[in-house]
């Protein structure tokens, strides 16, 4: 290739002198086109190739002598062709093609991704006589660029299949980007403009400003540190509360780089709910094992008292048998002292039979049978029956209300009637009038043991007219082996009242007892209702 | 010669009363003894007969019990100054502890053997006769 390749569509009508700087300076022209790293083409308006670079040779695989007077159609793909004639169009009426994308074949058949600027050549009169072209080899860049787009687009599957969405915020034009998940996330609309405004008015009132100051800390810090905050929105489209979890980096921009607020986000509702449901399981749970290790607690307290109890209680007769023993050894020459002494003996013996059945009873309460729907009413009928003899030879008048049916277990509600009816017919000192009723106990009416309690109870009430007790020993008398200052006649174990209590209490109810020393008792049973 | 002494014995047990008194019989000081079976009843005699100089004093009692009465007569100037022994089944230490500390005088366990609380009686009037003497 050649300068006068070069300049072959130039006039070259000036003076001698004019011509030598004209030729001085094409020589540079041509040296500076020669030397270009772009392939520089010129080619008549019918597209033949009057001039082709160096650079254009390496990039096309053509030299100059296999392309000039040569149809520049050569190195335009077949499917290109229709590409040449509307860019000789464009240069005819002057317009200039600049980084016109298109492909090119090389010699040897690959094609070439270049970027064209093409633009007419005008002779001194400015009659378009040709078009140079510059030709840029691009099919590299393209290919990075290719790269980056799948780079991208991988990155963005990936993203998307965690269900994260990203967000993009430029602190200087106070633009956000937001990913399709992120609009998702917020039940934004596709074509809704976002802004701060917007967002702000989104996010729950108890998390606003602790979540503005988080952003305007990072901001401030801006120490290239990531950051991470949880808050609650409402969602555009339906208003739904969603948890969200927000990580976020600050980049300060230099220069053509902007600042920018960039991150992820993450719905984590479905996370946050799971939390609190488990929290509130926890919470019920320790709740339910705080009860049980109460009762449990209170339960080894009364065994411990039971075993203590029970253990002196039944040494008391057993002193007396070997006490009275060793005086009827004594005297054994005096019939009258040895029956009485044997009489004492067998009255301690006696007495230790009954406290053993007593504790016997008591201990049985710990062997739980199955709860079934059980008919106060006949329990009460049944235990009435028992009574039968009793009741006529004390003409005692019995009352009863309609009992109802709760869950528990027949045998021991039978035995809390009978020792409570029993105690009514056998501690008075005239006719027995018995009253039984029941009712629903309002919530505020429950003993402390039972509140609060979402559980709805029936109060029973048996009201006697009996020689009654003092209200300071309310509690007590339900304490095992603890007996009542009742005057010498009424001979008690002091089992009776404990064994009420502790049936009561295996069917997760309260008894609780008022008095007045000669004027009679009043027991309220609380069990749950069914 | 030996001081004759008085004493109070409350105990709702008609058999403990009773063997209490047949051991009070054997021992060498002579003593008087007076019973009530609840803590009322020996509240009045202590306000209306001649004060003891010991009270022997059982625990569980229906009504007012042992520790009850304790308290009850350390409220008043001159009951308080009587001599209080815990007369007893218990020997549980924190029984010993509280009676204590309301101001019992000694403690006696009841004994499953006359002949035991027999000598047990015998050795605390033995003593107050020494006290008394000193």
């Amino acid at each position: 290739m050649t300068g006068e390749n070069f300049v072959g569509d130039i006039d070259m009508s000036a003076s001698f002198t004019d011509h030598k700087k004209e030729e001085e300076q094409l020589a540079k022209l041509a040296a500076i086109v020669q030397s270009s790293e772009d392939a520089i083409v010129s080619k008549t308006l019918t597209g033949i190739v009057t001039s082709w670079n160096n650079a254009a040779e390496r990039m096309f695989g053509y030299t100059a002598e296999e392309m000039i007077g040569q149809p520049i159609t050569r190195i335009i793909p077949a499917e290109r062709l229709e590409e040449e004639p509307i860019i000789l169009g464009k240069i005819a009426r002057g317009e200039r093609v600049e980084h016109f994308e298109t492909k090119r074949v090389r010699k040897d058949g690959i094609l070439l991704d270049i970027s064209l600027t093409i633009s007419p050549v005008k002779d001194r009169s400015g009659n378009i006589i040709g078009v140079s072209k510059i030709a840029r080899n691009i099919t590299e860049q393209k290919k990075a660029a290719m790269q980056i787009r799948e780079r991208e687009e991988l990155f963005r599957m990936a993203v998307e299949s965690t269900r994260l969405g990203s967000w993009e915020y430029s602190l200087s034009t106070q633009r956000f980007v937001w990913s399709e998940e992120s609009r998702n996330i917020w039940g934004l609309p596709a074509d809704l403009l976002i802004d701060r405004h917007l967002l702000e008015n989104m996010i729950h009132p108890e998390d606003r400003d602790h979540l503005l100051t988080y952003i305007r800390q990072a901001l401030i810090d801006a120490d290239g540190s990531n950051y991470m905050i949880e808050f609650r929105i409402s969602r555009f489209l339906d208003g739904e509360l969603c948890w969200i979890k927000l990580q976020g980096k600050c980049f300060y921009g230099s220069g053509n780089y902007e600042s920018r607020f960039i991150g992820t986000m993450l719905d984590i509702t479905e996370e946050k709910q799971a939390k609190e449901e488990m929290e509130k399981t926890i919470r019920q749970r320790t709740q339910e094992l705080l009860k049980i290790n109460e009762r449990l607690e209170k339960s080894n307290l009364a065994l411990e008292q039971f075993a203590y109890i029970a253990s002196h209680d039944l040494q008391e007769p057993l002193r007396k048998i070997r006490t009275f023993s060793e005086l009827i050894r004594e005297h054994l020459d005096d019939p009258q002292k040895v029956e009485h002494y044997f009489s004492k003996i067998s009255a301690s013996a006696e007495r230790m039979s009954r406290l053993i059945t007593g504790i016997l009873n008591y201990s049985r309460l710990s062997q739980l049978d199955p709860f079934q729907k059980t008919d106060l009413g006949n329990v009460l009928k049944s235990v009435l029956q028992e009574y039968d003899l009793l009741i006529e030879q004390k003409n005692a008048v019995v009352k009863c209300g309609q009992l109802p049916a709760i869950m528990g277990i027949r045998s021991q509600l039978e035995q809390l009637f009978r020792n409570l009816i029993g105690n009514s017919l056998k501690f008075c000192n005239k006719a027995p009038e018995i009253n039984i009723t029941a009712a629903i106990a309002t919530p505020e009416s429950l003993p402390a043991s039972l509140q609060p309690s979402s559980q709805k109870f029936t109060a029973i009430t048996l009201q006697d007219n009996g020689i009654g007790f003092e209200q300071r020993y309310a509690e007590q008398i339900f304490h095992i082996f603890k007996r009542l200052d009742t005057g010498s006649q009424y001979v008690g174990t002091g089992i009776g009242l404990a064994l009420c209590k502790k049936i009561v209490e295996n069917h997760m109810g309260a008894i609780t007892a008022l008095g007045r020393k000669g004027e009679g008792a009043i027991f309220v049973i609380y069990l749950p209702c069914t | 010669m030996k001081a004759a002494f008085t004493c109070l014995l409350i105990d709702d047990d008609i058999d403990d009363q009773e063997i209490f008194q047949l051991a009070l019989e054997e021992v060498n000081t002579p003593v008087t003894c007076n019973t009530a079976s609840r803590c009322t009843e020996a509240l009045e005699l202590l306000s209306s007969e001649t004060i003891p100089d010991f009270i022997f004093l059982d625990l569980n009692m229906p009504g007012m019990d042992g520790k009850e009465f304790l308290r009850e007569i350390k409220k008043d100037e001159k009951l308080s100054q009587i001599p209080v022994v815990i007369y007893s089944t218990s020997s549980d230490p924190k029984d010993l502890r509280i009676t204590r500390e309301l101001g019992a005088f000694d403690y006696i366990i009841k004994q499953s053997s006359i002949v035991s609380l027999r000598k047990i009686l015998e050795r605390f009037f033995n003593r107050q006769q020494i006290n008394n003497s000193n």
